[in-house]
């Protein structure tokens, strides 16, 4: 820095900042802090920044980004004690429509604030947010919002503190909903730096007006407050004043406010604990459990088994449980959906033979469901319940349930639970995948496994080839040749080129799990043969396969066998079949 | 627009109004109220309703051809409504792309030629012989093949199909649509005197007052692509104050190279009650609805010096603000309905 | 060259855009690929036939997930890349990408959106503007639209071009002496070929469309409408079986037409975001058996694109 160039290209920069094209001023505004550096603090502070400030930017664009970039300014500026000049332009900032720019000047504005030392809060941050909270646009009102809590922790002057908290008081009850939805959302963060004597007076006072504003997006964000204040209060005081409010919240008429009760009240819970919560919120949970607004129900349904386990299994099963029997069959999929990915959770709190009196015919009847994602969720969980009571219990409906899946229409749903196999085969064994179907005595879920692989959709044919590794990793050498590898052979016949190279795939795949004699007898003389496929995209594949599995084969035999093809495949026809041979050709030669 | 710093917002954004839109403190302040079922608000003397739908299917879009008779529809006709209904007398004003579509079909514009059709007619021609649809009309080009058979043949033998041209229909789907009138539930003829003309205005400044919007809603009826040949579409705005409610239905086509078509249909209500509506001291409930109708060629607006390229022009919005600063005839008409 | 050009194939998988530097290499090569290929593109089975794409990157993701990748699958892709959707930049440089690696796994022919005037009304154009800056991006793809080949011809069997015939065309050989390297005319056998159809097929005579016959004009005053009789002819006269097009909007991704001797197929699905219809793609096997595959829009695309909403605004 500081030789001539630098100079030079700094007065480019700035030049630059004033260029008519956009994303010449951007270049220039992300690169600010070089320039304060090369300008230093003293010019920095007279020159640099009141440009910003006085600057006549309209793009959003270059907002966002010198309020990002201020932020970066305070060791350059000269420091702590002149951390203060940077307000001036994130004042301006912080008053523009656009929400994002305001967001990163309120943002930079609070670092600016935390930068600065205590005196220099009181005479600058203060005043700043002073006049924000009362500008005449309500977008600086919610800027100022933001700002509050900052300046009580920076301010240690009893009187400062008051007229804060004074106007913060005047924000809530502002006339716009913006503002006062700014207002409501910043409470717990400012109510966290306050004196608990006036956290417990003024700022109850203003949750609760908070809390019955007409406004139900200014409620909804109070909601929130809830339990943030309930973590600084005393639990006593808790009880008394933010407990009503929560039960008066989970009958609101507004199903966001609602809605929002059931996503916050675990976390409530949790800090006014599991005996208070049992006693005071457990009807309140219940009741959002049956609320009639389904999206309701799917944030309560998805808190049940956190919450099961909080209050305990008596009281679960006494009072939560009937409701998920309900829930099991309620008319909304989404409802059903969103308990069947946590229900298998209960089963550690319920303990075994609850889990099997109560939730087994839940899961039996989830894993019926007629909407797809309901059975997935329940058999992506299946772990969970394999620990309490294993998966006997359940095999008899799961099977039919995997079998619905696999040949579901979305092929997003089968490429699901393709991807559950493993696991499931993993924990139950071979004799799960050779159930026999009792319609037809063929072993059900291998020859869905094969089936996969002449699916119509070339990532269920993907993935089926990777299962079929798996599969081949966990059973071995010897059951994959019994099982695996005949049916693989005889798909190599397909008529169609995108079936034979994922076959291809299939088996290169596997070369590397089932052993050199697996792959001589078998793999070997199959690519061999697809070497000489009539069409291109087949013997290139052979070509990429005989590079994947040379690592997999003694020296000898990619020498004295694939070597030779691999030369004839160099000198194919088609460019991209002499693409990959010779790829392949390397990748052996590197070997050797 | 003012610029930073210290640059507020612009003038057209409402100082609060809540994500589901509406304002609710103002709202009951003017003594409304929000109608829970749908999407909508009551307030003095009216219900004002909208509803949005994605496109009609191939189901819901065959019963509208045969219902309104036609084979020719745009590809996007929107379900969406617009209900503004004065609860005392039961008249529904309201809005939907059925209605819009049959006044288009009865209106029955003559086909509009794209910009590439002379040079495209020419060079048919010298291919082809004569017979242009539009030249001539499709009863005098039949007559004239069957008599003069001047048409060189196509090669390959194939024949010009002659129900093409009676197929001949404005495919730009110009409706002169400006909403319905119904009564109550059962449909019947309103019992209100109807649309008739008036001196009164729609009250501007009383729209520029920056009271809280108790309800605003955006709808589209129908929309086309027209082939890749510019875009039309029909659609509303409506906004409800405290002293008053607003409609704007606004028909907008733009044929490339060719012609901007802007028709724009303003419905404005003085709340009863509100300082200087109509009819303070007694009764009277009165709508105005403003038309205004204005056609500009691209040749037009290249010879006055206004923008004339189409991507200056790229949706309704931005086309109504630079036809307003570009000048140029407009044709208005002012009625009321008194209710 | 292979190297850079994986490293950019895969920038652009991720959907990020290429550099202002580097989309002019890989046009300037592309140029020396596509000018080779004849008017009446050759290609041999199997390949997998698609229509529009519209800058729906997202979607020809999903394409890619249900058809196979490329160079895997062969691909013919029939025009209209650009315009419309967020991302014509990204889906035509990738496309365009993969053409350079793979010149003989992907064809691409020209679609009517595939030209200067179009682009600068319907997205393509403003899109470059905005992601670079600057028009030279746009330059370099526009300049490259007019090499684009205008039709391919799969095992002398199947014809496929973007929008349909034209009176002035009765054999596939008139085709290869049309000279294409021009921005698309207002009119003649290169405007049909890009443009027509669509006047009969947008403007379809319900309830039965295939009964007309001949050859109609469009009520716009300018482009053609054809019928059954027309489409059998060419056919018959060009030894060909099939005429595959795309240019049309379809609710179920592909159309049947004039005993099947003409299919539509449409590969943008919940098309411009809202339409909500199902997009589809022909996949053909060495043996010319005919198989399509029906696919939904991409769910993160979906989720990436948020239903606008009425922002309340002081209207006038």
């Amino acid at each position: 820095m500081g030789d001539e160039n630098d100079l030079f290209s700094v007065a480019m920069l700035i030049d630059e900042l004033k260029n008519e094209n956009v994303q010449l001023r951007l270049n220039s505004i992300r690169r600010l802090a070089t320039i304060a550096t090369a300008l230093g603090p003293e010019r920095t502070r007279t020159e640099l920044v009141p440009f910003l400030t006085d600057s006549n930017d309209d793009e959003d664009e270059c907002l966002l980004a010198i309020a990002e970039e201020l932020a970066n300014l305070i060791p350059k500026v000269g420091g702590p004690e002149h951390a203060h000049v940077l307000l001036a332009p994130l004042e301006n900032l912080a008053t523009v429509e656009e929400t994002v720019v305001r967001d990163k000047a309120v943002a930079a504005a609070c670092a600016v604030g935390e930068a600065m030392t205590s005196e220099g809060a009181t005479t600058h941050y203060v005043p700043c947010v002073q006049r924000l909270a009362n500008g005449d646009w309500f977008t600086a009102r919610v800027s100022a919002c933001g700002m509050f809590a900052v300046a009580y922790r920076k301010v240690a002057d009893a009187g400062v503190r008051s007229d804060l908290r004074k106007t913060y008081a005047q924000l809530c009850a502002d006339e716009t909903p913006m503002t006062r939805r700014a207002a409501a959302q910043h409470l717990g963060a400012f109510a966290g730096e306050i004196e608990p004597e006036h956290v417990r007076g003024e700022i109850m006072t203003l949750f609760k007006q908070l809390t019955t504003d007409e406004q139900d997006s200014v409620r909804l964000l109070a909601v929130e407050d809830c339990a943030k204040l309930g973590k600084i209060l005393p639990r006593e005081e808790c009880v008394a004043d933010v407990v009503p409010v929560v039960k008066k919240f989970a009958a609101d008429k507004s199903w966001r406010v609602r809605y929002m009760v059931a996503q916050q009240l675990y976390e409530l819970c949790e800090s006014i604990g599991a005996d208070i919560a049992r006693e005071e919120l457990l009807p309140s949970y219940e009741q959002l459990l049956m609320d009639g607004e389904a999206e309701v129900r799917i944030a309560s349904a998805g808190g049940v088994s956190s919450f099961c386990a909080l209050v305990g299994a008596a009281a679960a099963g006494e009072k939560i449980i009937p409701r998920v029997k309900e829930l099991a069959s309620d008319g909304s999929q989404h409802v059903r959906a969103a308990l069947a990915s946590v229900i298998m959770g209960l089963a550690p709190t319920m303990g075994k033979d609850q889990t099997i009196e109560q939730l087994l015919p839940i899961f039996l009847t989830l894993l019926k469901d007629e909407f797809p994602e309901v059975r997935l969720n329940i058999i992506a969980k299946l772990d969970q319940v394999n620990h309490v009571i294993g998966v006997d219990l359940l095999s008899q409906e799961l099977l039919p349930a995997i079998k619905d899946l696999a040949e579901d229409i979305h092929w997003r749903v089968r490429l699901a639970i393709i991807e559950y196999i493993p696991l499931l085969a993993s924990q139950m064994g071979t004799s799960f995948l050779f159930q026999k179907s009792e319609a037809d005595g063929g072993d059900q879920l291998n020859a869905l496994c094969l089936q996969w692989l002449s699916d119509r959709v070339y990532s269920i044919r993907e993935a089926a080839a990777v299962n079929l590794q798996k599969l081949a990793e966990v059973f071995g050498a010897e059951w994959a040749k019994t099982h695996i590898m005949p049916k693989v052979m005889e798909l190599m016949a397909n008529p169609h080129y995108l079936y034979r190279m994922s076959v291809i795939k299939t088996m290169t795949l596997l070369a590397g799990c089932v052993g050199q004699e697996l792959c001589m007898t078998e793999i070997l003389p199959a690519l061999k043969a697809a070497a000489k496929d009539r069409v291109p995209n087949v013997r290139f594949s052979v070509a990429k396969a005989f590079g994947d599995i040379a690592s997999a084969l003694d020296r000898g035999v990619v020498e004295g066998e694939i070597k030779p093809i691999l030369n004839e495949l160099g000198g194919d026809a088609d460019a991209d079949v002499r693409f990959f041979a010779q790829q392949s050709i390397a990748t052996c030669e590197a070997k050797a | 627009m003012t610029s930073f710093p210290g640059r507020g917002p612009p003038a057209s954004r409402p100082p609060g109004i809540d994500s589901d839109k509406c304002d609710m403190r103002a709202l009951a302040k003017a003594g409304g109220e929000f109608l829970e079922a749908g999407n909508g608000v009551r307030v003095g003397g009216w219900r004002v309703e909208t509803k949005t739908t994605p496109i009609l299917g191939k189901e819901r879009l065959d019963a509208l051809e045969a219902s309104l008779g036609t084979s020719h529809l745009p590809e996007m006709v929107f379900g969406s409504r617009l209900d503004l209904t004065h609860e005392a007398s039961g008249t529904t004003i309201h809005f939907n792309a059925e209605c819009a579509l049959r006044e288009w079909l009865e209106e029955g514009l003559p086909p509009l030629k794209v910009a590439a059709a002379a040079v495209w007619a020419r060079g048919h021609e010298r291919r082809f012989g004569g017979g242009m649809p539009g030249a001539r009309s499709a009863a005098d080009r039949f007559a004239v093949e069957k008599t003069e058979k001047k048409k060189k043949p196509i090669p390959g033998g194939a024949a010009w199909d002659e129900r093409e041209d009676a197929e001949a229909y404005d495919w730009t789907f110009t409706t002169p649509y400006r909403g319905s009138l119904m009564t109550r539930a059962d449909g019947g003829a309103p019992s209100a005197s109807g649309w008739t003309p008036t001196e009164l205005r729609v009250d501007r400044g009383m729209l520029m007052e920056r009271d809280p919007i108790l309800f605003f809603d955006e709808l589209t009826l129908y929309e086309s692509e027209l082939d890749d040949n510019g875009e039309m579409s029909v659609t509303l705005k409506v906004r409800v104050m405290p002293k008053c409610w607003y409609v704007l239905l606004r028909h907008w086509m733009r044929v490339d190279g060719v012609l901007l078509r802007l028709r724009e249909t303003r419905l404005f209500h003085k709340m009863v009650g509100a300082e200087g509506a109509a009819g303070a001291a007694g009764t009277a409930v009165v709508v105005v609805r403003e038309s205004a109708r204005r056609e500009e060629t691209f040749e037009g607006l290249r010879a006055r010096g206004a923008p004339c390229e189409p991507g200056q022009y790229p949706n309704a919005e931005e086309a109504a603000s630079v036809l307003l600063a570009a000048g140029g005839p407009v044709a208005m008409e002012h009625h009321a309905l008194t209710l | 060259m292979s190297s850079d050009l994986d490293v950019m194939i895969e920038t652009l998988r991720r959907c990020e855009v290429l550099k202002e530097s580097e989309v002019k290499w890989l046009c300037g090569k592309a140029m020396e690929v596509l000018v080779e290929e004849s008017n009446v593109q050759r290609i041999d089975s199997p390949v997998t036939i698609c229509g529009d794409i519209h800058g729906q990157f997202y979607d020809l993701v999903e394409l890619f997930k249900v058809g196979g990748d490329c160079p895997q699958t062969n691909y013919l892709f029939m025009g209209d890349f650009v315009d419309r959707g967020f991302y014509s930049v990204e889906t035509f440089l990738l496309l365009l990408a993969l053409k350079v690696r793979y010149p003989d796994r992907i064809y691409l022919i020209r679609g009517n959106h595939e030209s200067r005037q179009i682009t600068q009304v319907y997205g393509f154009y403003d899109e470059c503007l905005r992601k670079y800056g600057s028009v030279n991006v746009w330059r370099y793809c526009t300049d490259i639209f007019d090499y684009l080949s205008l039709s391919a011809l799969v095992d002398n069997r199947i014809l496929c071009v973007h929008g349909g015939l034209s009176p002035t065309i009765t054999s596939v050989d008139q085709i290869r002496t049309i000279d294409r390297k021009q921005e698309v005319p207002h009119d003649g056998a290169m405007c049909d070929l890009l443009w027509s159809g669509a006047f009969y097929t947008l403007v379809p005579i319900r309830p039965h469309p295939e009964d007309v016959t001949g050859w109609g004009l469009s009520p716009r005053g300018a482009g053609y409408l054809f019928g059954g009789d027309v489409c059998h002819q060419f056919n018959r006269t060009n030894g060909v079986d099939l005429i595959a097009r795309a240019h049309q909007l379809v609710m179920e991704g592909y159309k049947w037409m004039f005993d099947e001797e003409l299919v539509t197929v449409w590969s943008a699905p919940n098309y411009c975001y809202r339409c909500g219809n199902v997009a589809a793609i022909l996949e053909l096997d060495e043996h010319l058996e005919k198989n399509f595959k029906v696919f939904e829009a991409a769910p993160s695309e979906s989720r990436g694109v948020p239903a606008k909403k009425a922002a309340p605004d002081y209207f006038l």
